[in-house]
């Protein structure tokens, strides 16, 4: 691992630029805001711990995106041996979910059917809704890009139907 | 129907993100995360410094025999040095590979493939040699304490080979049973990845209870045979 002061902050420089990734994948494999604040700690410290490989050789977003969901699907197989992190400081993200704005009905209900989704394609729909190119999520996901492209296809077809079914995003779905 | 409008709705939830400063960022940098392989670790590990406690048991026997001039002894217990010695470079070995699990850079098939193939050989071997540690350690101790000029009779020739088949086969049957969850979820996973069959993950997870329990009675099964065996040793003496 890369340890010098400029490494470090540089680091630090990425991930805030980048940390609305992290959210989103703590938003789909984590339902309370402690799990979800123990998950991004996680993530942090292991892209930290990668950075030093990390040799720019693909963008820093897909690199996040693979190092972030390999933590979330490999923390979810250990689930049970887990150990709950010590929260970081006062600012932790309970505290500033607090502060932002309260989801929408149609958010909330589309965050909630990709929780039961299995947890691989909770990944492959992530990066779908991402806009990441069906390259990218077989690139990150190690899946050849026809499997991602069925995948995708089957999920979009549950998720539309389970929007229909409640009645929500009609506007934008029809 | 528009697929994209699904993105849409999610894009929405960007607004919605809680902000983490940089301060509260790089303190977390300073935190320690347990790994997920935490368990592993600690029993590689324990085996580990067993297999340097029995290694300088054979040493000093091996030394013993050496001035007591016993050849036969002193060949039995440079071979048990050289053995040792391979168990632990097999354990060192494990150590190094399960840090490696960690490493966020290689795709999840990737990552789950290696610990498959991890599973399926060298860790198939540790186990052995893992089984084989906890003979070579009681042997090494009690011949240390127990020689008289570098030679070590057993009392009763069948109930030591008994004995030392019990615990043997009681390590690795031990060992092994921890492993077939983390083998069964590996290849759920792997099957997820490349097949489009999604309940296999929950199968296995349904599974684990049955495989705690096997596991509890064995470590109950191996717990009587190490208490036996003190007893004998103790009654012995």
């Amino acid at each position: 691992m890369r340890t010098s002061e400029s490494d470090r902050q540089r680091f630090v420089e990425l991930v805030d630029r980048h940390q609305g990734i992290l959210h989103r994948i703590c938003a789909v494999y984590a339902t309370r805001a402690e799990d979800r604040q123990d998950l991004f700690q996680d993530m942090v410290l292991q892209l930290w711990r990668s950075y030093g490989s990390f040799r720019g050789r693909s963008d820093f977003a897909t690199w996040m995106y693979r190092v972030g969901l390999n933590t979330a699907l490999m923390r979810q197989r250990n689930a049970a041996r887990q150990p709950a992190l010590k929260p970081v400081g006062p600012n932790t993200i309970d505290e500033m979910a607090a502060d932002a704005q309260p989801p929408d009905e149609e958010v909330q209900f589309l965050r909630t059917c990709i929780r039961e989704l299995p947890t691989l394609d909770r990944a492959i729909v992530l990066l779908y809704l991402e806009e990441r190119s069906y390259e990218e999520i077989s690139h990150i996901t190690g899946l050849s890009r026809s499997n991602v492209s069925v995948r995708i296809v089957r999920l979009k077809a549950r998720l539309r139907h389970a929007l229909e079914q409640k009645g929500l995003g009609k506007e934008v779905l029809e | 129907m528009n697929d994209d409008k699904l993105q849409m709705i999610w894009s929405r939830s960007r607004q919605e993100e809680p902000t983490m400063n940089r301060m509260t960022i790089n303190q977390m940098l300073d935190k320690s995360a347990r790994s997920g392989w935490y368990g592993m670790r600690i029993e590689a590990w324990a085996f580990l410094i067993m297999q340097g406690i029995a290694e300088l048991g054979h040493i000093v026997n091996l030394m013993t025999s050496a001035m007591a001039g016993n050849v036969g002894w002193l060949f039995l217990h440079l071979s048990l040095t050289l053995l040792t010695s391979g168990f632990i470079a097999v354990s060192v070995m494990v150590l190094h590979e399960v840090r490696s699990f960690d490493d966020g850079n290689v795709n999840l098939s990737e990552l789950v493939r290696r610990q498959l193939r991890f599973f399926h050989t060298k860790y198939e071997w540790w186990i052995w040699t893992c089984s084989l540690t906890v003979w070579v350690f009681s042997f090494s101790l009690v011949v240390l304490v127990e020689n008289q000029d570098g030679t070590y009779r057993a009392g009763n020739i069948m109930e030591v080979t008994a004995l030392s088949l019990g615990m043997i086969l009681g390590t690795y049957s031990l060992l092994r049973a921890g492993l077939y969850p983390m083998v069964r979820r590996s290849l759920a996973t792997l099957y997820d990845l490349e097949s489009q069959t999604m309940d296999e993950t929950r199968n296995v997870e349904s599974l684990r209870k049955y495989w705690l329990l096997g596991t509890i009675l064995l470590v109950i099964a191996l717990a009587t045979v190490v208490a036996w065996t003190g007893y004998l040793w103790l009654s012995n003496g």
